[in-house]
C-alpha cells in the first residue's frame, strides 16, 4: 500500500531507486538539522492536495488541468532536488558540508512553496470567476480550503439542472461545432507560436524562464483536450487557457526587457570600470583603491540565468535597478575625476567599503569635497590596505577551497573575486599550506586527498623535530626520515598518475614507518 | 602546513615547563650539551596545532581530528633554560623564532630583573618589533601580583596576561591570542615582501 505521508512516499521512491535505507535516514537527519525537511514536507503536502483539488476543479468547471500539470512538475522538481542532495558528497559527508548549497536549496524550496501557494490562489480565482459567470447562488470563496465544499455544491446544482438544460439546449449543427473547434485550435496555436518565439529570444540572451517552458511543454496536451471537450465548455476553456497564456506572455516580455537592460548595464559598467581606472591612475592617493574596482560587478546576476517564477522576475528587476544606480554613480565619479585638480588633497578616511554603492557614493563625495575645498589644509592618509588583505585572506581562502570542493580543479580565471595583483600571493600561501597543487601548464589547482594530507602533516612534525632536535637525538637515523619524505613524494606522483593501488600500498607502508619514528621521538629522555 | 616557532623564556622555576606541558602533554624533555664542558642543561620541546579557522588548539597526537582544509598552523614551542649562566644556550634557541613568550612568577617579583635580562638577550638576536607577550604566571598563589603591577615593575611596553599554568587558567586563551598576533606579523611581512618584490619587478 502506498504510504499516505508524502515524505514517506518520497522515501519509498528513493529506496526503490536504489538508495540504501542508511543513506536515506542520513539524508533525513541532515535535512532536519538544516531545517530543510519541514519546508520540504510542507511543499509535498501542498502539491499533493493541489493535484487532487485541481483535478476536481477540472472535472467540474473545465479549468484546472494546467494547474494540475504545474503541480506535478513542482513535485518532480522537488524530487529532483532531494535526489541531487542524496547524491551529492558535498552535502552528505559532514566533512565536506557546503553551507552555500544548503542556503541555495532553502531558497529554491521557498520559491517552490510560494509557487504552490500562488497556484492555490489561482484555483480560488477560477472557481470564483465560474460562480460569477454562471450567476450561481453561492457566496464567493475566501480561501483555498473552501474549494472542495464549493465543488460538492456545484455537483448538486449541475445534477438538478441537467435535465432542464437537455430540454432547452439548442443543438448546434455538427459542421458549426467542427468550425468552432478549428478556430479555437488555430487561436491556441497562434498564442503558443508567440510564446515559442519569445522563448527563442530569451534563449539567445542566455535566459530561461521555467514557467514559459512548462507551458510550451503542455501545448500538445492542451490541443488534445480541445478535441475532446464539448462545445458547451469549449469557449470557457479557450478563454481560461488564452488568459493564462497571455499572462505568461506578458511576464516573458517583461523578462526580455529586464534581461536586455541587465546585459546592457553589465557591459556598460564593465566599460566604465576601464575608464574609471584610467582616470584614477592620474591621482596617486587613489592608487590603493584601484584594486577595488575589479570587484565591482562580481556579485551581479550572471548569464546564463534561470528564472523560475514571477517572484524571480521581480527580484531580477530590483537587481537591474541596483545596477542602474551603480552605473550612474560610476559616471558621477568619472565626471568628478575629470574636474578635480591633480594636486588636490583627498580626505579618504570617510571612504566606505561596505558595498559597491557605498564605496562609489563615498568616493564621489570625497572627490567633490576635495574639489570644492581645493587649497585647504592636508587630509588624512589611508593605511588600511594591509589589514584589509589580512582580513580578506581567510574569506578568499574559504571561497577557493569551496570552489575546489565543488569542481575539483579551478583556473585562475575563476579567481576574479581576488584583485589580480594579489592572486599569486594568495595562491602561494595556499601552496605553502600544502592544500593545493599548482599545475604550471594549465594554471590549475587541485586538492590533495585527505589521507595524503594528514600523512604529510605527520611527516612534517617528525621532520621538524629532527631538524630542531636532531643533534640531540643520537639514536635517531636521520636518513630514515629523509627516505620517508622521498617515498611520500613518490606516493604523490603515483596518485597523480592514477596508480591508485600502488599509491595506497605505499601510503599504508609510510604510515607504519612514520609511527616507528614517532615512537623514537616520543620517548622522554 | 605553515609553521610558527616560538621560544618560551623566563627565570628559573617561573613555570615554563608546566606551561608547555599544559599545551602539549607529550612535550619532549631534551638535554643540551654545553660545548666542550661536560655540564648539561635541560629544556622542553613541544608541538601543537592551531586551527586558525576554528580558533582551536590540537595536540600533535590529534592530527586525525584536524580538518586539513582549515587554516592549520603547526606551532613549535621551545622552552629555554632559565638559569643565568645559560645565556648562550638561550640565544641559540631563541634565534630565528617567530615570537617570544616570557613567563614570570607573579609571586616572585624579585625575579623580574632576570626576566628583563632574558628579554634583552632576545632583542639581540631577533629583528625589531618581534611579537612578544608576558604571561604573569602563578596567579593561583595568594601573594601573586596582578598583571598591571607586573607590567609596571617590568617597565616595558608589552602586553601582560595573567595565567595559572598549573591549573590551566587562561593558558589556552592567552596562547591563542598570541598566535593571532604572530600570524598577523608573519602574514604582514609576507604581504610587505611580496609588494616590494612587485615594485622592484
Amino acid at each position: 500500500m502506498e504510504p499516505e505521508n508524502p515524505w514517506e512516499a518520497l522515501r519509498a521512491s528513493l529506496l526503490e531507486a536504489g538508495y540504501s535505507l542508511d543513506k536515506i535516514d542520513k539524508l533525513e537527519s541532515l535535512m532536519k538539522k538544516d531545517e530543510l525537511l519541514p519546508l520540504l514536507e510542507k511543499i509535498l503536502e501542498k502539491v499533493r492536495k493541489l493535484g487532487e483539488i485541481s483535478s476536481e476543479v477540472e472535472k467540474e468547471i473545465g479549468s484546472g488541468e494546467d494547474i494540475s500539470n504545474r503541480a506535478s512538475l513542482l513535485s518532480q522538481s522537488v524530487k529532483g532536488i532531494v535526489i541531487s542532495l542524496i547524491g551529492d558528497p558535498a552535502y552528505m559527508r559532514p566533512f565536506l558540508r557546503d553551507r552555500g548549497k544548503v542556503k541555495e536549496v532553502r531558497r529554491i524550496l521557498e520559491v517552490t512553496l510560494e509557487e504552490a501557494s500562488s497556484l492555490e490562489r489561482e484555483l480560488v480565482t477560477r472557481v470564483n470567476a465560474y460562480i460569477r459567470e454562471k450567476g450561481l447562488d453561492i457566496e464567493e470563496l475566501r480561501s483555498y480550503e473552501e474549494i472542495p465544499a464549493a465543488l460538492s455544491f456545484l455537483r448538486i446544482l449541475k445534477r438538478s439542472e441537467v435535465h432542464k438544460e437537455a430540454q432547452e439546449q439548442k443543438v448546434e449543427p455538427k459542421e458549426e461545432q467542427r468550425k468552432l473547434k478549428e478556430e479555437a485550435i488555430a487561436s491556441l496555436n497562434e498564442a503558443f507560436e508567440k510564446l515559442r518565439s519569445i522563448e527563442e529570444e530569451l534563449d539567445l540572451m542566455g535566459v530561461r524562464y521555467e514557467r514559459l517552458s512548462h507551458y510550451l511543454e503542455l501545448r500538445e496536451r492542451f490541443i488534445e483536450k480541445f478535441q475532446e471537450v464539448e462545445e458547451g465548455i469549449l469557449r470557457k476553456y479557450l478563454k481560461n487557457i488564452t488568459s493564462r497564456l497571455a499572462e505568461v506572455e506578458n511576464d516573458s516580455r517583461k523578462l526580455i526587457q529586464i534581461s536586455q537592460k541587465l546585459i546592457d548595464l553589465k557591459a556598460s559598467i564593465e566599460e566604465m570600470k576601464g575608464d574609471l581606472l584610467e582616470r584614477m591612475e592620474g591621482i596617486a592617493e587613489l592608487g590603493r583603491f584601484k584594486e577595488i574596482i575589479p570587484y565591482i560587478g562580481l556579485d551581479f546576476p550572471r548569464i546564463p540565468l534561470l528564472i523560475r517564477s514571477r517572484i524571480h522576475i521581480e527580484s531580477l528587476r530590483r537587481e537591474v535597478e541596483r545596477l542602474n544606480k551603480i552605473s550612474s554613480l560610476i559616471k558621477s565619479v568619472i565626471d568628478e575625476l575629470e574636474y578635480m585638480p591633480k594636486d588636490a588633497k583627498l580626505d579618504l578616511s570617510k571612504l566606505s567599503l561596505d558595498s559597491t554603492e557605498s564605496f562609489l557614493e563615498s568616493l564621489n563625495n570625497c572627490l567633490r569635497a576635495s574639489r570644492l575645498s581645493y587649497g585647504m589644509p592636508e587630509t588624512i592618509g589611508y593605511t588600511g590596505m594591509m589589514s584589509e588583505i589580512l582580513e580578506l585572506y581567510p574569506k578568499w581562502r574559504e571561497k577557493i577551497i569551496s570552489l575546489l570542493r565543488e569542481r575539483g580543479e579551478i583556473s585562475l580565471q575563476d579567481l576574479k573575486f581576488i584583485p589580480g595583483s594579489w592572486r599569486p600571493w594568495v595562491l602561494r600561501n595556499l601552496a605553502d599550506e600544502g592544500i593545493v597543487v599548482i599545475n604550471e601548464d594549465k594554471v590549475a589547482m587541485r586538492i590533495i586527498p585527505e589521507d595524503m594530507r594528514k600523512l604529510e602533516m605527520e611527516i612534517e612534525v617528525i621532520e621538524d623535530m629532527v631538524s630542531d632536535l636532531g643533534v640531540m637525538l643520537p639514536n635517531l637515523d636521520e636518513t630514515s626520515v629523509k627516505r620517508i619524505r622521498e617515498d611520500f613524494e613518490r606516493a604523490k606522483s603515483l596518485f597523480m598518475m592514477g596508480r591508485v593501488s600502488e599509491y595506497r600500498e605505499l601510503i599504508s607502508e609510510l604510515r607504519s614507518r612514520v609511527n616507528e619514528v614517532k615512537m623514537q621521538l616520543g620517548v622522554k629522555r | 602546513m605553515r609553521k610558527i616557532s616560538l621560544a618560551i623564556i623566563g627565570p628559573h622555576q617561573a613555570g615554563k615547563s608546566t606551561f608547555i606541558r599544559k599545551l602539549d602533554p607529550s612535550a619532549v624533555r631534551m638535554d643540551y650539551e654545553k660545548g666542550t664542558l661536560s655540564t648539561t642543561v635541560g629544556f622542553d620541546y613541544g608541538i601543537i596545532f592551531w586551527d586558525a579557522t576554528k580558533n582551536e588548539l590540537y595536540p600533535k597526537e590529534s592530527i586525525e581530528n584536524l580538518d586539513p582544509f582549515n587554516e592549520i598552523w603547526k606551532v613549535t614551542l621551545t622552552g629555554t633554560p632559565g638559569q643565568i649562566a645559560f645565556s648562550y644556550v638561550r640565544k641559540a634557541l631563541v634565534k630565528g623564532k617567530d615570537g617570544i613568550i616570557m613567563i614570570v612568577d607573579s609571586a616572585q617579583p624579585v625575579q623580574l630583573v632576570y626576566a628583563l635580562g632574558q628579554y634583552q638577550e632576545a632583542r639581540e638576536v631577533l629583528p625589531p618589533g618581534f611579537p612578544f607577550l608576558v604571561l604573569a604566571n602563578k596567579q593561583d598563589l595568594p601573594d601573586a601580583k596582578p598583571p598591571d603591577v607586573i607590567k609596571g615593575l617590568l617597565g616595558m611596553d608589552a602586553e601582560v596576561i595573567p595565567i595559572s599554568a598549573l591549573r590551566g587558567d587562561g593558558v589556552e586563551e592567552a596562547f591563542i591570542h598570541f598566535l593571532k598576533v604572530v600570524r598577523a606579523d608573519i602574514m604582514s611581512r609576507s604581504i610587505q615582501s611580496y609588494a616590494e618584490a612587485k615594485v622592484r619587478a
